[in-house]
């Protein structure tokens, strides 16, 4: 009985009316989020979450106000989907809906399946410079990196979020566990003694020369939280000291059990199964001026396990697509010897084009389809009423004849 | 009912497979050793100057005393610094210094595009010039203007102090709440005063090296290596040394021609990162394998910089950039609280060359507010 009721509020066409007006009013607040929040700020709290919270200012606490992005867009897809498994049948001449739905259905996936696996970084090389991994500017890890080996380092990469939540973290792979004494998801570091900025109880490496102040975390786009933290090793022997770590520093040293290890914070890495190495960047401006006319790097792409080994020109609206990657042409260095491409990972990056052609496709047949029958209806009427019209107009003359 | 069970499959498998994707875990992988890379330039919208490509332009180095309550928001698409300021009301102003071509003898046509920005109505040119009040900057002389008008739908305020130099016009402007603003005027002006320009290119050149080194990032913090704002010390480069631009992390670079078509750069850096941790860095540079704080203590020299404590490292290995045989000889001297970086690195010989008129050169720098 309850299962039938779900089901029946699932297929509901009072729930996709509710599920659209509700969207309406969640991008509209959405985007006038962005003036306060920033654009990666609102998107988050708006459309990546299942409910939207708000709280007084200066409060500890918030209260869910409003369903997010992912509740409304949940709810419309299983409304989609189950009434089109409740109602619909599959009829030949109902063809052009079951497209314009599916349609919908993937367009609704496909954002989804973007919005969880799509990964955007960016690879910044100086001319002669060589790298197999892009960085993220947004995502940090806390990197230990065992620098023992012969050829090859042993990462253990931490999620940000890991050591944001505090405490002990262990892994199998390193000898000693790690204690999150302090956590800043944004702070300014000083090299010396500055007003408004503290010592931040590190016994070693870097830290202890350095003043920390904890800064808001930023909104606009263009600029970048940069978190700090606190890590305190211990190995079984006992406190090893505590470092503080931050993107801003280079990774430090710890030597225990005649491993050298490097820690730091730094921006999450995507290793690549290639390399690119930037062969030379050009940065042309119009004649006579000093206005930008194209930006565009020249990288040699090297594949081991293919033996793939070429040279791409990578410029302004034309990206190298490569493995599953898209770079694009981002930026550059001031003294133009250097490039930044955004690397773009999206594994559904085609679903919004199937799923516009499929809609538009499904329009054209459904409504053709209304049309030829229109026309077709409306052929046979006329050819009815003229043979009504002729039968009539006959008759009328036999009887004007016979009177 | 037809197959309700298909829909809530569906359902709680997307569920599912959206739970799952957002768990975050620890990951352990190897990957080939890095090739470390010296400070470069920050990435950043530079306006571009003509020239052949690959050839250097200097750039400009901007040193201030930065005002309370100020902060430093790194350089934008088209300001070589800027700035912000907000108090517990909310109220906000930027500001931010941009060189543009030389614009002198545009003055009126300057200030009413400072006042089409904020929605004022334009003047004409003898009333638009009748806005303009001297004002130092740094030792010059210069002319301030200001504007109130609306922006997005709110008052602004836009106060505007121009120099025109033989490379171009500088530019100087604190924009923001009107209140807020006013209020921050004597500390602009202030700030005006002491602006320090060196090495200045001719027109729209790239953005300079930021004081606190870490360019547009919130935290504004200096990296390991060097950055630091403030005024340069006095130094006599040995006539042979050419300069060059600093990179983002560098306070200055030059490079130092050696015989038969070698050379080796001398860049020089402060602040942040600590001594061991640059010297650590030094180290990778040059390919060598990472040693504990100790070793590393014990490979320094000590090394009498007039009168300040300095430590020099002498080293040799292969270049991790370009994989070719390298020396580097660094130097790192303790001023005032302030720790520089002097390091002279490149072919062998040309560093052997060198090292004598290096290490002159670093012992006659004289650091500024010397006692």
């Amino acid at each position: 009985m309850l299962l039938n009721r779900l089901i029946k509020f699932f297929c509901s066409l009072r729930l996709t009316v509710a599920c659209l007006c509700l969207g309406l009013v969640l991008v509209f607040v959405g985007t006038l989020a962005q003036v306060d929040l920033g654009l990666y700020k609102a998107q988050n709290e708006f459309f990546r979450s299942f409910l939207i919270y708000w709280g007084p200012k200066g409060a500890g606490w918030k209260i869910p106000v409003f369903p997010g992005g992912y509740l409304v867009g949940g709810l419309l897809l299983a409304n989609l989907v189950a009434a089109h498994i409740q109602r619909f049948k599959f009829e030949g001449k109902k063809i052009g809906l079951w497209m314009i739905h599916f349609g919908l259905i993937m367009m609704l996936l496909g954002q989804l399946l973007t919005d969880l696996l799509a990964v955007e970084s960016g690879m910044r090389l100086r001319i002669g410079e060589t790298k197999n991994y892009s960085e993220s500017d947004r995502v940090y890890e806390l990197a230990v990196v065992d620098t023992s080996g012969k050829d090859q380092d042993q990462v253990v990469s931490i999620p940000e979020s890991m050591v944001a939540r505090g405490g002990e973290i262990r892994s199998a792979a390193l000898p000693f566990a790690l204690k999150v004494t302090k956590y800043f998801p944004n702070a300014s570091l000083r090299g010396q003694k500055t007003d408004g900025f503290v010592q931040p109880d590190a016994t070693q490496g870097a830290g202890k020369e350095l003043w920390l102040k904890e800064m808001p975390k930023v909104t606009v786009m263009e600029e970048r939280d940069l978190p700090s933290a606190v890590i305190e090793l211990s190995s079984p022997k006992g406190s090893l000291g505590r470092w503080l770590v931050s993107p801003a520093l280079e990774p430090q040293v710890v030597t225990i059990d005649q491993r050298v290890f490097e820690i730091g914070l730094r921006g999450r890495r995507y290793y690549k199964p290639f390399s690119v190495h930037l062969d030379n960047f050009n940065h042309g401006t119009y004649k006579g001026t000093e206005i930008a006319m194209d930006y565009s790097s020249m990288v040699h792409l090297h594949r081991p396990d293919t033996g793939e080994d070429r040279s791409v020109r990578i410029y302004m609206n034309n990206p190298l697509r490569y493995d599953g990657e898209t770079f694009y042409q981002a930026s550059f260095d001031r003294d133009d010897k250097g490039t930044t491409l955004q690397v773009v990972h999206n594994p559904s990056w085609l679903t919004p084009y199937f799923a516009c052609g499929l809609v538009g496709v499904g329009m054209l047949v459904q409504f053709g389809m209304h049309l030829i029958g229109f026309i077709k209806k409306r052929t046979v009427g006329s050819t009815t009423a003229i043979a009504v019209a002729a039968k009539a107009a006959a008759t009328g003359k036999l009887a004007r004849k016979a009177s | 009912m037809k197959r309700p069970g298909r829909g809530w499959g569906t359902l709680a498998g997307l569920l599912l497979a959206a739970a799952g994707c957002q768990r975050e875990e620890i990951q352990v992988y190897r990957v080939p050793k890095p090739v470390p890379v010296d400070a470069a330039p920050m990435a950043g919208v530079a306006n571009g100057a003509p020239g052949a490509p690959g050839m250097e332009r200097p750039v400009p180095q901007l040193g201030w005393q930065l005002p309370k309550d100020w902060q430093e928001a790194g350089h934008g698409e088209f300001s070589l610094a800027s700035f912000n300021v907000q108090d517990a009301k909310g109220r906000k102003a930027d500001i931010s210094v941009t060189q543009l071509g030389n614009l002198a003898g545009k003055d009126a046509l300057l200030v009413n595009m400072w006042r089409e920005q904020a929605g004022a109505p334009a003047l004409s040119d003898a009333e638009a010039v009748k806005q303009m009040q001297p004002v130092t900057v740094g030792a010059e002389s210069g002319n301030l203007f200001e504007v109130s008008g609306q922006r997005e739908g709110a008052a602004v305020k836009i106060i505007t102090a121009m120099v025109h130099r033989p490379e171009g016009s500088w530019f100087y402007k604190l924009a923001g709440e009107p209140t807020l603003v006013d209020e921050q005027k004597p500390a602009f002006l202030d700030f005006l005063k002491s602006i320090q320009i060196r090495n200045a290119p001719a027109a729209a050149a790239a953005p300079p090296m930021m004081a606190g080194g870490a360019g547009p990032m919130a935290g504004g913090a200096p990296m390991a290596g060097g950055g630091g704002g403030g005024p340069l010390p006095e130094w006599q480069p040995p006539a042979n040394w050419q300069t060059a631009p600093p990179g983002q992390m560098l306070r200055a670079k030059f490079v130092a021609p050696g015989p038969g078509g070698t050379s080796a750069d001398v860049n020089i850096g402060s602040a942040g990162g600590g001594a061991l941790l640059n010297l650590a860095r030094w180290r990778r540079q040059l390919s060598l394998p990472a040693v504990t704080d100790a070793e590393l203590q014990a490979a320094l020299q000590p090394l009498a910089a007039g009168g300040d404590k300095a430590l020099l490292l002498d080293i040799s290995g292969t270049n991790a950039l370009n994989q070719k045989p390298a020396r580097l000889v660094g130097v790192m001297v303790s001023h005032g609280g302030e720790d520089w970086y002097y390091k002279l690195m490149g072919d062998g010989p040309a560093v052997e060359a060198e090292k004598a008129a290096f290490l002159q050169f670093v012992k006659g720098v004289k650091y500024p507010h010397a006692p």
